[in-house]
């Protein structure tokens, strides 16, 4: 370093120098021991982390492998075993003259009607499909998460998670009878195209031809239908089940609303309603309707009516008065009817939406007359509403 | 070393073990514990020495590893000074050390100063000026290029200028250094 261009500091090295010693003779000896001390005590440190590592990954392909294989046991399919019958090619049932049983490894079991006619369609890791053509059958679909089953009777499906139901489909008469006792099945096909829930406790029929689709509850009462006569032209409710629901509307006003009104049977005008709904036409529903309870007072149509009128009116205003009222006259009317368990939901809905408090009345009655209806947990939800 | 020889560890230890030393007690000053610091500069040389890829340069590898060690260490006491709040703490072994020869109070007046510097410029003010590293050791040290070790060098150089001019005892000592001649002499 040139002396002149130097920094002042230089001049603190020697310094700095003179104030330090060397290292001796003696700490280097002690140095030396100390160190290879430490060194064989890393040495050992990290063969113990080796080994460590080394265990750690063991246990890890020890569990991924564990995962793979658990993922494709639960993903081979159901086994299955008939007894009192056979799976024929194909997935064709056949059954013996007093019935057989179908029994699935996940504890699944389907009673088959004696003269029913079915196939097995397929079978999955998590449930089976099958056809019922013909006859009828009990089910009973051990709830599982992921579950997935489904049963085409005729042109239904019923989608089932986990369930125990009586269902019936009958060819010639082209009629589905649902009978549910415990969890909730979904039916889709004709005049059902939206899907209808049904909940534990509840009977399904639809007796495609009439156009009818009926919900009750299980023990009520069944209203036999009036004989029709052979017709050439589709009925409004033929229509109906096609989803032509404008031809139902565009019909109406073609022989005028107010004929209609006054003149049409309770199945028209209940077709009538239903299409107008479907369409969106709300004035034209809340009209048939009106008429179907002021032509036919007393009957299950109009009873069903007061219910369809309530909906119609929370669908304008959620927290509106009228609703209310519209599902109470239904429930004074027929407390026991198909609607009842939703018209007194949605009635605790309605009123909730106004004052939690005035809904805590309704919320009490609807857990003690339907522990376990669909709206159950809004129910709780309102008796305590859960924390921020 | 890299072919796991028996005797090469206690080769290098003998060889380097004495200028790590000073280089870790010059650059730490009072207080300093340089033993164990220096143990670990060869067990991290020692552990990395895959790492080395050229043999000839295995004093800049230790070098590198000793200055890596000083830095930290010297961050350590930078956080604890600066945790206790208290910049200057004087031990009584320190107090005696200070009180035997008065040429040592500007030594301690000069760790004083140093202690306003980052650790970085510490390593290489210590390389630099204490140890007289060359400006391609200081830069093979350091793992930067010679020009940017003498550009941080030129750095560390001026601020500590500043900071010995703005000392009176410092800047007295600087001006004058032979009136403490004796001392230095004495001392060593």
């Amino acid at each position: 370093v040139n002396e002149a261009r130097r920094p002042r500091s230089y001049e603190f090295a020697g310094l700095v120098r003179s104030a330090h010693q060397e290292m001796s003779t003696a700490q280097r000896l002690a140095g030396w021991h100390a160190l290879r001390r430490r060194t064989l005590g890393h040495e050992r440190r990290l063969r113990r982390w080796r080994l460590a590592g080394a265990g750690a990954l063991l246990v890890a392909l020890a569990l991924t492998a564990g995962v793979v294989i658990g993922r494709s046991l639960a993903s081979s399919p159901l086994k299955y075993s008939i007894s009192a019958g056979e799976v024929g090619e194909g997935g064709q049932l056949r059954v013996d003259a007093a019935g057989g049983v179908l029994h699935f490894s996940d504890g699944s079991e389907l009673r088959l009607g004696a003269a029913l006619h079915g196939r097995l369609i397929s079978v999955t890791h998590d449930g089976a499909r099958l056809r019922l053509s013909d006859g009828e059958a009990e089910v009973s679909v051990v709830s599982r998460p992921n579950a997935n089953w489904e049963l085409v009777a005729g042109p239904y499906s019923v989608a089932v998670r986990g369930a125990h139901f009586e269902v019936a489909w009958h060819e010639r008469e082209q009629t589905l009878r649902l009978s549910l006792r415990s969890g909730t099945v979904n039916v889709e096909g004709p005049l059902a195209t939206d899907g209808i829930t049904l909940y534990a406790g509840q009977v399904l029929t639809i007796r495609k031809p009439e156009g009818e689709i009926v919900v009750r509850d299980i023990g009520a009462p069944e209203t036999p239908l009036p004989a029709r006569a052979p017709r050439t032209e589709l009925s409004w409710s033929e229509l109906l089940t096609e989803g032509r629901f404008n031809a139902v509307v565009a019909q109406a006003e073609a022989r005028g609303f107010s004929e209609v009104l006054s003149h049409a049977n309770s199945a028209d005008l209940a077709a009538l309603a239903d299409a107008a709904r479907f369409s969106k036409n709300s004035a034209i529903a809340e009209r048939a309707l009106r008429a179907e309870r002021a032509r036919f007072p007393e009957s299950a149509g109009a009873y069903d009516a007061a219910f369809l009128l309530g909906q119609l009116h929370e669908a304008k205003a959620p927290s509106g008065s009228e609703a209310e009222s519209w599902y109470e006259t239904y429930l004074s009317e027929a407390p026991a009817g198909a609607y009842a368990a939703e018209a007194l939901g949605h009635k605790m809905l309605v009123v909730e939406r106004r004052s939690r408090r005035a809904a805590i009345a309704i919320a009490r009655e609807y857990l003690e007359r339907f522990p376990d209806g669909a709206y159950e947990k809004n129910a709780q939800a309102i008796l305590v509403p859960p924390q921020p | 070393l890299q072919r796991r020889e028996p005797w090469a560890a206690e080769a290098v230890w003998k060889r380097y073990a004495p200028s790590v030393y000073g280089l870790l007690a010059r650059g730490l000053g009072r207080g300093a514990e340089p033993e164990a610091l220096t143990q670990e500069v060869f067990l991290r040389s020692f552990t990395r020495i895959r790492s080395l890829e050229e043999p000839a340069a295995l004093r800049s590898f230790v070098y590198s590893h000793a200055a890596t060690v000083l830095r930290r260490e010297l961050r350590r006491r930078w956080l604890r000074r600066f945790l206790s709040r208290n910049r200057r703490t004087v031990t009584s072994d320190e107090a005696k050390w200070l009180l035997d020869r008065p040429a040592r109070l500007v030594l301690a007046r000069l760790y004083d100063v140093l202690d306003q510097l980052s650790p970085s410029e510490r390593v290489i003010f210590s390389l630099r000026q204490l140890e007289g590293l060359s400006y391609p050791e200081l830069a093979e040290v350091l793992g930067k290029s010679v020009v940017v070790a003498k550009r941080k060098v030129a750095r560390v150089s001026g601020r500590l200028e500043v900071l010995v001019r703005c000392d009176p005892l410092l800047d007295h000592y600087v001006a004058q250094p032979r009136l403490c001649e004796a001392e230095r002499q004495e001392g060593a």
